[in-house]
């Protein structure tokens, strides 16, 4: 375990953000939840509600260099980088002002500015391009860490393993970052990985390994922080797998394919929401300490709603692009024309 | 300039794209021995960071090739055999090819795979025996088999230059060949065929080692009928253009591939001639492809499913007498 920090090693400006940031993730994704169930956009809400804390403790941990690559669950890790409310709403919406400019849509996102280098909807397949950019840091040696975030899930995709192989073999710059939310879709990580920890796993690999709690956000920073410490400090790739849990579904439809069909009990959703969930924890940790009182935390709930609704907005003023543009930025060079669907 | 093999053309454009550009590295199984001569002493000329030697592990490193070609490497990433790319589909598939786009222009993926053992080498039996380019054009990647030692310098050349992802395959069979390569660097641009033979009674459209074949062919036909050979050089970027100005002269064609027929790159040029250019056509559109079976190890059998010389000569002859 690394050396604990308590709520008094942090600037209070720090601490702020960092509730700040889980709100802003939780209320962006049940802003987003409304929008696909009234209709009003493209696709499905994969949400990690109840997984805040692994992603801003994370991010949180990182210089402003560091990349990191996300998942088909990844609306926490981009906004921790910083990646732009109102462009990630367009995005959801498929909007020309979305951050990738409504080509990717909520699971598909790329900004470079904010360190974002990917998420990727194909479970496991964005970890060797994060171990991709740390062997071109290593080749550059140029004392930047990636952190691959990767679930449960992934965590049993070969892909993955070579990656955990050819990082430990040639030591590279990077953190790999399972959130084990503890299903993929209905499979338990219980029942589809042998070991009692996926960090258990990092010891085939001569890799430091550790599961942590992912539910608080200042013991996700503290452990994250080491990892990277270390990863930057030429000792090689580092295991953190952060116990954590998602509210919803899979994805905004999982309940109307399951039908009667529950992989959960909600009694046990409740124990999560009521005694792990990582806002309230914080605010109980840090109201305790007495740094910030109910209003502080009340004002700053104000000013993310107000934020969530501006950029919903953002994204309904938004122009959608002309279909015609599909055949374009295909490639990066001009020496294919793509065809269209008739001719 | 002088005469040198095939494969001395692949050497020299590896290593001359690693002398001319830190951001080019390999990955690659045995490539620090160079186990298939491609890049012999490489890794002593430019070390072993740049030049890696990969566990067989071919999704995790072409995945790890396409991460660092977003940051601005130029990976040459070398798979060994020609029915790699089933293993890595996902890689090449849905992030290579895909990123540029995804990410709207953000990132682009200007990685090379190369294949040494392409194509038929003979004797390796239904495993290794696949020409699996036009699986990979049928999803947008771009694809270039070249045909001769000038072009297999000059084509990987660009290949590695190109910033979208391309797949550049070296037929076995093709290595010893030899021929005339500038020892300077220089570049085939992707998306021009060759015109290796000129006629204008019959277009023999081939690529990979199937040209070698028709351009025989077309040799044989002399003062039978003029056979235009052209060389697609590059499946993906398709020289539509250069397929279509041939039938245009010509009227009949065949169309030669090393891959199966169903849903073969020759299929594809097929349709674009039935497309654009049937009023030109004298006698229905032939094609010589792989049969679709599988490869045996048994040699008539191998030798049964092969596009070959005496197929394609066949061909030319139903083209000149066609029967409808």
């Amino acid at each position: 375990m690394s050396q604990e920090t308590t709520v008094h090693d942090h600037d209070k400006s720090d601490l702020r953000e960092m509730y700040r940031q889980m709100k802003l993730t939780r209320e962006v994704e049940l802003a987003l939840l409304d929008l696909v169930k009234a209709g009003e956009i493209p696709g499905d809400a994969h949400m990690c509600n109840g997984q805040e804390a692994s992603a801003v403790g994370t991010c949180f941990a990182l210089d402003d260099d560091d990349l990191i690559t996300g998942t088909h669950r990844s609306h926490g890790h981009v906004l921790a980088m910083g990646t732009d409310v109102n462009e990630l709403l367009a995005e959801f919406g498929g909007k020309k002002t979305g951050v990738g400019g409504g080509r990717g849509g909520e699971f598909h996102l790329y900004d470079p500015e904010s360190g974002v280098f990917e998420t990727s909807a194909v479970v496991g397949a964005s970890v060797p391009h994060g171990a991709g950019a740390a062997l071109s840091s290593q080749i550059d040696d140029d004392d930047r860490v990636t952190v691959a975030f990767f679930g449960d899930g992934a965590s049993n995709e070969g892909v993955v393993f070579e990656t955990l192989n050819m990082a430990a073999i040639w030591d590279l710059p990077i953190v790999f970052l399972c959130e084990n939310n503890q299903y993929a879709v209905s499979t338990s990580s219980d029942y589809s990985v042998p070991t009692d920890d996926i960090s258990d796993r990092a010891a085939a690999f001569d890799m430091p390994g550790k599961t942590i709690d992912g539910q608080d956000v200042l013991t996700v920073y503290d452990e994250v922080s080491e990892a990277v410490a270390a990863a930057r400090n030429g000792e090689g790739p580092q295991f953190v797998e952060c116990e954590t849990y998602r509210y919803f579904g899979h994805f905004s439809a999982e309940q109307d394919l399951l039908g009667d069909r529950p992989y959960r009990t909600e009694e046990e959703i409740q124990e999560w929401r009521e005694n792990r969930d990582p806002l309230k924890l914080f605010k109980d940790r840090v109201t305790d300490a007495g740094v910030m009182d109910d209003s502080e935390f009340t004002d700053i709930d104000h000013a993310v709603d107000e934020t969530v609704e501006e950029a919903v907005e953002f994204m309904r003023d938004s122009e959608e692009p002309a279909g015609e543009r599909a055949l374009e930025t295909i490639y990066a060079e001009d020496n294919v024309q793509p065809a269209p669907k008739y001719r | 300039m002088s005469e040198k093999a095939y494969l001395t053309a692949v050497i020299e454009a590896y290593r001359q794209s690693m002398a001319a550009d830190d951001d080019v590295i390999l990955l690659g199984e045995d490539v620090q021995k160079a186990l298939l001569n491609t890049s012999i002493g490489l890794a002593d000329e430019f070390g072993e960071d740049r030049v890696r030697d990969t566990p067989i592990a071919e999704p995790g490193f072409t995945g790890i090739g396409v991460g660092a070609a977003m940051d601005g490497k130029r990976p040459i990433v070398e798979y060994q055999i020609n029915t790699i790319p089933h293993l890595t589909m996902e890689q090449l598939v849905n992030n290579a090819a895909r990123i540029h786009h995804m990410s709207n222009g953000q990132y682009s993926v200007p990685m090379t795979v190369t294949v040494p053992m392409a194509g038929s080498p003979g004797g390796l039996g239904p495993q290794h025996s696949e020409a699996p380019h036009a699986g990979l054009m049928h999803y947008g990647m771009k694809q270039v088999i070249p045909s001769t030692p000038y072009d297999a310098k000059g084509l990987l050349l660009s290949a590695i230059e190109d910033d979208d992802p391309v797949v550049v395959y070296f037929p076995v069979v093709l290595q010893g060949d030899t021929g005339e390569v500038p020892d300077e660097t220089y570049t085939v641009p992707l998306g021009e065929a060759a015109v290796r033979r000129e006629g204008d009674d019959v277009t023999v459209v081939a690529v990979g080692e199937t040209v070698p074949q028709a351009t025989a062919v077309a040799e044989e036909f002399e003062g039978k009928a003029n056979v235009e050979v052209i060389d697609l050089r590059t499946p993906l970027p398709l020289d539509e253009e250069a397929i279509l100005n041939s039938v245009e002269k010509t009227g009949r064609v065949v169309v030669v591939d090393t891959g199966n027929r169903m849903c073969g790159a020759a299929a594809e040029v097929a349709a674009r001639i039935a497309n654009k250019s049937l009023f030109d056509l004298d006698a229905p559109v032939k094609r010589v492809t792989r049969a679709d079976a599988p490869v045996s190890y048994s040699e008539p059998e191998e030798a049964e499913v092969l596009p070959d010389q005496a197929t394609i000569s066949q061909a030319v002859e139903d083209v000149l007498s066609p029967t409808f």
